[in-house]
Order: structure tokens, then C-alpha cells, then sequence
């Protein structure tokens, strides 16, 4: 039997009587008898979905074979080796972009690198003015 | 068997039955299927009007809860009777468009003509069959939403989530579909059919 709410039965109550009568009926049915065979394939479909509980969990030591590494334990290590150096990562890629600029476009006015620090040619431009230019830079009147 | 805890007061009883089953109690799912099959297979005869189709839906609807129960929360989402409702009403929609009709009860007889029984009433069996044809007649959705409402007796809220939908939508489904129900002349044997006519 399923007990009817009020709002149930207030909406039925605007019905004609015929159409409340034969939904209170059908309302008032009992479930029909669940055919055995059904019954037994719904169970057995339960018995096979059923999680089945499983061992504990070994701890992580014991996974691990005596004497060896387990692709686990390998990962693990690199990743705690490696774990330092990834901020190191952000540097390298912007010296390897700076490089890049540099070789391919060169600023028109770099020095040569290598010639200032006397492995090479004579730097072709001169940073500073000879030493008469800077007397006369900075003692005009003498110079004159 | 595993000892079950009692659920709560207000708790879903399906729910701890469904997480027993789940937690390997080998007796939880025969008392999940006294408990929830005899109205799953109900309701999909009422929508299907075939037996043996509505045996193979709530055997599907059943297998689906057997697999959902390893990540039920009992905590959160439906009641477990609601959500089995859902899963039979489209299983049994899916089911009525591959058969590409839109009335689920052709099997159902023909309206049946009130003169001959307008007098000393209907006897019940012809009351139910001029019921399930009338409700054959209805829109897929409203016709589910009668079903649910004044034969499941579900609360509109219940009904809102089956349908996905709100409980306003609930509530405009079932005024209309009284309204083509009320006015289906299987259904009005309080008027005269001379005076139809």
C-alpha cells in the first residue's frame, strides 16, 4: 500500500471521479511477483559485478625486489635527484635564446669579444678616445 | 556476511545496503532486490507495456546499480530508489524510440465505450484498461510524469530529478496532462454520451 500525500490527493480531487477513481486503483496495485528467473539473473548479475575485497597492500618496501631496483623505486629516485634542478630549467632556456639572438642577428656595434681580451685582432672600434682626444676632453684651453 | 551498521534515522536504508554489497556482503544484494525490483520492474511495465520487456529493463537498471556501487556516496546525489527509478525511465524511453512509436501501450485495449457500463459503473479491470490506453495517449512526458506522480506516488521533487528537470516543469507536465486526461471521454463516464454526441 503506498500512502498517498496530500497534495496527491488534493490534485485527484479536482478529477472527474471516474479518472480518480482508476488512478487511486492502479496507485493501490501491489508490485506484480517477481518472476524467479528473473529474480536469479539479477542476483547472479550482482554475484559477478560484486567488488571482491582484495589483499592488503604490501608496503612499498616490500613491492620491491631484495637486491634491485623496481621500475618504481627508479622513477622515484630520478625524480628526487632531478626535483633541484628543474628550476634550473627557466636559465638554460633563456641563455639558449639568448645565444640564438646573438648569432643570428649580432647588434652592428658589439665589440669582438675575443679582441678585447687580446686573443685577437685590434678591437676595430674604439670604446674610449685616444689619450690626446681625452686631454683635450677634458682640458679644452690646454688642447687649443 | 559482514556486520551492517544501521543506518541512521532519515538515512537511506538502500544506500547502506548498497554500500554493504559493495563492502562484499554476499546478502546485501538479495535484500536490495526484494526491496527495489518488484517497483522497478512495475514501473517499466507501466511505461513499456510489454512484460517480458520490462523484465530485460529492470534486470539492465539492476546490473547498472550492482556496477555503480564501488563509487556510490551515500552522502551526496540521489536516494537509491530515485536514481533506480531514473536509469528504468530511460532504459524504457530509449527502448519506445528504437521502436520508433511514441505510445507505449499500443497492447493496451481500445478505449473502451462507456455506454454499455455507464450504469453500473465500471468494474476494475476495465476502469485500469481505459486508464493505460488514455495514458498511451499522452506525450512521452507527461505521460511518464502521470505515471510517476499518481502510481508511484513520487513527491514532484522525486520526479523533477528523474526527469532532469525542475520541479515547475514537473508541475505544468501534470496540470496538462490531467487536463487531456480529464477531458478523455474512456475516462468521463459521468457524462452522458448522448449529450456528447
Amino acid at each position: 500500500m503506498i500512502p498517498e500525500d496530500d497534495d496527491l490527493r488534493r490534485a485527484e480531487g479536482t478529477l472527474p471521479a471516474d479518472l480518480a477513481a482508476a488512478l487511486a486503483a492502479a496507485r493501490q496495485e501491489a508490485p506484480p511477483a517477481v518472476p524467479a528467473a528473473l529474480l536469479a539473473r539479477v542476483l547472479a548479475d550482482a554475484a559477478a559485478a560484486q567488488p571482491r575485497p582484495g589483499p592488503e597492500p604490501a608496503p612499498a618496501s616490500a613491492a620491491a625486489p631484495r637486491g634491485g631496483f623496481a621500475p618504481g623505486a627508479l622513477r622515484a629516485a630520478i625524480g628526487r635527484i632531478a626535483r633541484p634542478l628543474a628550476g634550473l630549467g627557466g636559465i638554460s632556456t633563456a641563455a639558449l635564446a639568448a645565444g640564438l639572438w646573438v648569432g643570428i642577428a649580432q647588434p652592428g656595434a658589439a665589440p669582438d669579444l675575443f679582441a678585447l681580451i687580446g686573443l685577437g685582432l685590434e678591437p676595430e672600434l674604439a670604446l674610449l678616445p685616444d689619450h690626446g682626444g681625452m686631454a683635450d676632453f677634458l682640458d679644452p684651453e690646454a688642447g687649443g | 556476511m559482514l556486520n551492517r551498521p544501521r543506518p541512521a534515522p532519515g538515512a537511506d536504508p538502500d544506500a547502506a545496503l548498497l554500500a554493504a554489497y559493495a563492502a562484499g556482503d554476499g546478502q546485501a544484494a538479495a535484500a536490495l532486490a526484494a526491496r527495489l525490483l518488484p517497483r522497478g520492474l512495475r514501473l517499466a511495465a507501466r511505461l513499456l507495456g510489454d512484460p517480458a520487456e520490462a523484465e530485460d529493463v529492470a534486470q539492465e537498471a539492476m546490473l547498472r546499480l550492482w556496477r555503480a556501487a564501488p563509487g556510490w556516496r551515500p552522502d551526496g546525489g540521489a536516494r537509491v530508489g530515485t536514481w533506480l527509478h531514473r536509469v528504468v525511465v530511460n532504459l524504457s524511453t530509449d527502448r519506445l524510440r528504437r521502436r520508433g512509436r511514441t505510445r507505449p501501450l499500443e497492447a493496451a485495449p481500445d478505449p473502451i465505450d462507456p455506454r454499455p457500463s455507464a450504469e453500473a459503473g465500471l468494474i476494475a479491470q476495465d476502469r485500469a484498461a481505459a486508464l493505460h490506453a488514455a495514458l498511451g495517449r499522452l506525450p512521452e512526458r507527461q505521460r511518464i510524469a502521470v505515471v510517476l506522480r499518481h502510481l508511484e506516488a513520487l513527491s514532484n521533487p522525486e520526479i523533477a530529478e528523474i526527469l532532469e528537470t525542475g520541479v515547475e516543469a514537473v508541475e505544468s507536465l501534470l496540470a496538462r496532462a490531467r487536463r487531456t486526461l480529464a477531458a478523455d471521454p474512456a475516462l468521463r463516464h459521468d457524462i452522458d454520451p448522448d449529450e456528447e454526441g
